[in-house]
């Protein structure tokens, strides 16, 4: 009796030794079981400052302005002189025709001149028979047939002075300007037509000019005009100043990735003796924004009926140890580029949360790692 | 009287008296079993609680003592998932120790002298005592209370166990133990020619033992169920022992509430059978109950 009564008090006393060895354990495990099951959250202190507002891209040199020369007439091509990609200087010759049937036409001309001078001789003959014969009305007449002769006559005079410059200048084309051959659209032996331009030659003095696509934030501090530092992809490496000659919206591409889409084609001219077309050409403009504040990546940024939100962290100090809890903050952005907006409204070193491991809601309590 | 009409007649009170215990048991069963259903369960069994007035017109919360499923999850969710469960049971067993050990060293003394030594107005002064023992709790709340604030015990566990440590309960049990003990004992050690000391350990604490083992029993059940005092003298909502956060998780998490009444009841229960024989004895004793 008095055994089994011991026993009893020994299981019983095992019990409240367990009972309270459970709990202290789970006590101590406390913290850590709540934290296995707490979101776990990664945070990034904001940067202080403007924004960085970088532009850079490349294209290929295209002629600011080509200078397209035309067949005087419709002559066998003799000799191209220049090929695509030559430089040519002014005056040099590119293309020499076979201007033979130009010359027979002058030919034909020139005799078609001779028979109205033999006419004309002819005319001051029967003139002079008129006057004689003191026929008034009939030497009126023989008077006006002869001013309306000289006439034609000057017209062919005109017409042969034309084909002989014909002859004389355009047998050799010429280059107008300093430049480039871009395009020679002839062959030896071939009839140029009149139609479209037998040589093109990129202006030097007109310059060149590329154009990269953007996206808007980034550059909307580039004005039209401001100069630029290009870097040309020759050998070696040179730079050379250039301009914006232009900003205009581009169109959008359907699987464009950035946030709101709008996109800027910047055209930039440049000027210099040595360039050509087709070569490459990069920029890379850095600007400050002008507003200053809080710099964060555009992906925390989330936004609901109150406008654009980020979770920022807050410790609260309770019984257990400090616990870390998800809050809802409201900024306002004042500037933004491709990845990073400028904000209002979070305090200097109020960390935010820029990954969670599960979606999280204003007042969620978050592991901090 | 027949032997057939005193038979019936014992049938008839063990009747009543199985009816009376049933009665009793009932609420801790109930708590027991529910504890081990799921928090939906619970959910959809005492959901006319939520409803107010008009909901509950006409209709009954039902009430089952066997879960559908029989679950741990309720004890998994206060145990793992609610460290201010712990931190409250935390609260209670600092607010229950030392007001436990307080009373059984004050206790003991007391009695002893009240019971065993001689001195002047010794019965009047115990009069006294025993007079703040027959006003209810609720009278000295307020003396308490100044009395804690001019100290500046307010906020802290110095408010209650304070008070605690000098309960008359404790002097009072105490002192009826001690009486019963026989004064030949002590003039025996006394011949011996030890001082009061000496008498009071030799003697009077081994045999006053089963009544220090009650004292324990009665005073751990009186304040760890202590309600008033927490909510009057703490103000912080983290400080509040268990007794006093069972109240309020009952009313948001109802899933929960039995199996955390069930922790709540563990170590009383386990505590009340390991000194049951004592307890017993002591409430012989001391004719009350505590």
């Amino acid at each position: 009796m008095q055994t089994n009564m011991e026993r009893r008090k020994k299981t019983l006393g095992w019990l409240i030794g367990l009972f309270f060895t459970l709990l202290l354990a789970l006590t101590f495990l406390s913290n850590t079981i709540q934290g296995l099951s707490l979101p776990k959250v990664s945070v990034q202190k904001p940067d202080m400052g403007g924004l960085d507002l970088n532009v850079t891209g490349d294209g290929f040199l295209q002629p600011a302005h080509t200078a397209q020369l035309f067949a005087e007439g419709d002559w066998k091509v003799e000799e191209i002189l220049k090929k695509k990609n030559d430089r040519v200087k002014r005056g040099d010759a590119l293309v020499t025709f076979d201007t033979a049937s130009t010359r027979r036409t002058l030919q034909d001309e020139k005799t078609r001149y001779e028979q109205q001078k033999l006419q004309m001789a002819k005319m001051m003959d029967q003139m002079k028979a008129v006057l004689s014969s003191e026929d008034s009305a009939g030497a009126d007449n023989q008077k006006r047939d002869l001013e309306s002769h000289k006439l034609d006559m000057q017209v062919q005079e005109r017409k042969i002075a034309d084909l002989e410059k014909q002859i004389a200048e355009g047998g050799t084309l010429k280059a107008p300007v300093d430049g480039i051959v871009i395009n020679v659209n002839a062959s030896e032996g071939a009839v140029a037509s009149r139609g479209q331009p037998i040589v093109e030659i990129a202006d030097d003095a007109a310059g060149y000019q590329f154009s990269i696509v953007a996206d808007s934030n980034d550059a909307s501090m580039l004005r039209i005009g401001d100069k630029v530092r290009v870097q040309l992809d020759e050998e070696p490496r040179r730079s050379i100043e250039g301009f914006i000659s232009d900003i205009e919206d581009a169109p959008t591409g359907g699987n464009d990735e950035s946030t709101d889409g709008t996109n800027e084609t910047i055209t930039f001219d440049v000027t210099d003796a040595k360039l050509q077309p087709g070569l490459k050409a990069y920029v890379s403009i850095s600007n400050q924004s002008r507003s200053m504040g809080m710099q964060i990546p555009k992906s925390v940024l989330e936004q609901d009926n109150n406008g654009y939100f980020v979770y920022t962290v807050m410790e609260k100090d309770g019984p257990l140890g400090t616990a870390y809890y998800a809050v809802k903050t409201y900024v306002t952005i004042r500037d933004e580029n491709g990845d990073t907006a400028v904000t209002d409204g979070l305090l200097p070193d109020e960390p935010f949360i820029t990954e969670s491991s599960e979606p999280i809601s204003d007042g969620d309590r978050v592991r901090y790692s | 009287m027949t032997d057939a009409m005193r038979k019936s007649m014992t049938a008839m009170k063990l009747a009543f008296l199985i009816l009376i215990a049933l009665a009793m048991l009932f609420p801790v069963v109930l708590t027991v079993s529910n504890s081990f259903m799921s928090e939906e369960e619970i959910g959809r069994h005492y959901d006319l609680l939520d409803g107010g007035d008009t909901a509950a017109a006409g209709k009954n919360v039902m009430i089952r003592l066997i879960p559908e499923t029989v679950t741990l999850s309720q004890f998994g969710e206060v145990l793992l998932k609610r460290p201010k469960f712990l931190l409250h049971f935390w609260n209670s067993v600092k607010l229950t120790l030392p007001i436990i050990a307080g009373q059984a060293i004050i206790g003991t003394l007391a009695g002893f002298a009240f019971a065993k030594l001689a001195f002047p107005g010794r019965d009047r002064l115990f009069f006294v005592y025993l007079l703040t023992m027959l006003m209810p709790f609720q009278v000295t709340l307020v003396p308490n209370y100044l009395v804690a604030d001019k100290l500046g015990f307010l906020n802290s566990y110095g408010a209650i166990i304070l008070p605690g440590l000098f309960a008359s309960f404790g002097v009072f049990l105490m002192r009826q133990f001690m009486a019963s003990i026989p004064d030949a004992y002590l003039e025996a050690i006394r011949i011996d020619g030890a001082g009061h000391l000496r008498a009071f350990i030799h003697i009077a604490l081994p045999l006053a033992k089963p009544g220090i083992a009650a004292l324990v029993l009665l005073s751990f059940v009186d304040n760890w169920n202590m309600v008033e005092q927490p909510i009057l003298f703490l103000s912080e909502p983290f400080r509040q022992p268990l007794s006093v956060y069972l109240a309020t998780i009952a009313e948001g998490a109802r899933g929960v509430a039995f199996a955390a009444s069930v922790l709540y009841m563990t170590p009383m229960v386990l505590i009340f059978l390991y000194g049951e024989e004592h307890l017993v004895e002591g409430i012989q004793m001391s004719g009350i109950k505590g």
